[in-house]
């Protein structure tokens, strides 16, 4: 049930996400308009999707969870803008407990000096541990709130590196901290 | 229908939110130290094992089958460790137990300890 759960809550972020990147008049692909075609270095801002493959560490009271996956992200591409974010990772404890983090939710990144940026974010994240006892799923949702830092090859069309670190507050006052590597592409 | 989507999200996260489950550091730290037993163990079966908390109100209230104290042992241990000092054998026959009550507030003990 709370994977059926989750499973919705995914595909309805996915929807929304390309709903928006349909959205956008001047995103590739679409049908020929008025506009010019976009530059790499265009001042202009314009809704942009992103995808990074993701390294996280997660702390939980005594465990320690070594994790990785997905990031999507769609938003503005100027200098200051936002973004919505879908993460979602999975990994394990040392002793090997499974483990999956999956959060929704907005950033905003500011950049400084050439590329470099940064931003802060926050949202709802989901955390789950499965029992080693009897294999159930131990699943929680709460708020998290996260610092980043990164650097930007180019405002389109180009690689980027961020470095979250954050922390979820889980359901029975459980503080998840962190970092998250994230090494993507901005289309 | 833009604006739809959003609120759909919000819905679906505020289901989810209610159903969550507490995280608890002695049902995890549990946890954690069964699937290290489960590890260095010969034949240990951990799902004869329960790590769970349940506050059954008048009926008292359920405890993991491994304290806090035992689990961080149990981790903090070798594998040959474990098994050579009987820790394997111990934690095997671990059960949760229940405190408190109204028809016996005062029956039931914690288990002693099974590591070192």
């Amino acid at each position: 049930m709370k994977r059926a759960l989750l499973a919705s809550l995914v595909l309805a972020c996915l929807a929304t996400l390309a709903t928006r990147a349909h959205a956008d008049p001047a995103a590739p692909g679409d049908e020929p308009s008025s506009d010019p075609p976009l530059r790499s270095d265009d001042p202009r801002s314009h809704i942009q999707a992103r995808v990074a493959l993701i390294g996280e560490y997660r702390s939980l009271y005594d465990l320690s969870v070594l994790g990785g996956g997905v990031m999507i992200s769609g938003g503005g591409d100027g200098d200051k803008s936002g973004q919505f974010n879908l993460r979602l990772a999975g990994g394990r404890t040392m002793a090997g407990l499974s483990v999956v983090d999956i959060g929704v939710g907005g950033s905003a990144e500011f950049v400084v000096t050439g590329g470099f940026l940064v931003g802060l974010g926050g949202g709802l994240a989901v955390f789950g541990v499965q029992r080693a006892t009897d294999g159930t799923e131990l699943l929680s949702v709460g708020p998290e709130l996260y610092a980043r830092t990164g650097y930007r090859f180019a405002n389109r069309n180009a690689p980027f590196i961020t470095l979250d670190f954050g922390s979820e507050l889980q359901n029975g006052g459980a503080l998840v901290w962190g970092p998250t590597l994230s090494l993507g592409y901005r289309f | 229908m833009r604006l739809r989507s959003p609120l759909l999200i919000a819905a679906g996260i505020a289901v989810l939110f209610a159903c969550g489950d507490p995280l608890r550091q002695d049902e995890l730290d549990c946890e954690e130290a069964v699937s290290v037993l489960e590890t260095c163990c010969p034949g240990f079966q951990a799902s004869q094992l329960q790590c769970v908390y349940n506050n059954q109100g008048c009926s008292g209230t359920t405890y993991p089958a491994l304290s806090t104290g035992d689990s961080a042992c149990i981790r903090s241990e070798t594998c040959a460790t474990l098994v050579s000092s009987g820790v394997c054998s111990r934690a095997q026959s671990a059960r949760g137990y229940t405190l408190g009550g109204s028809s016996s507030p005062d029956e039931g003990t914690p288990p002693s300890p099974v590591c070192p």
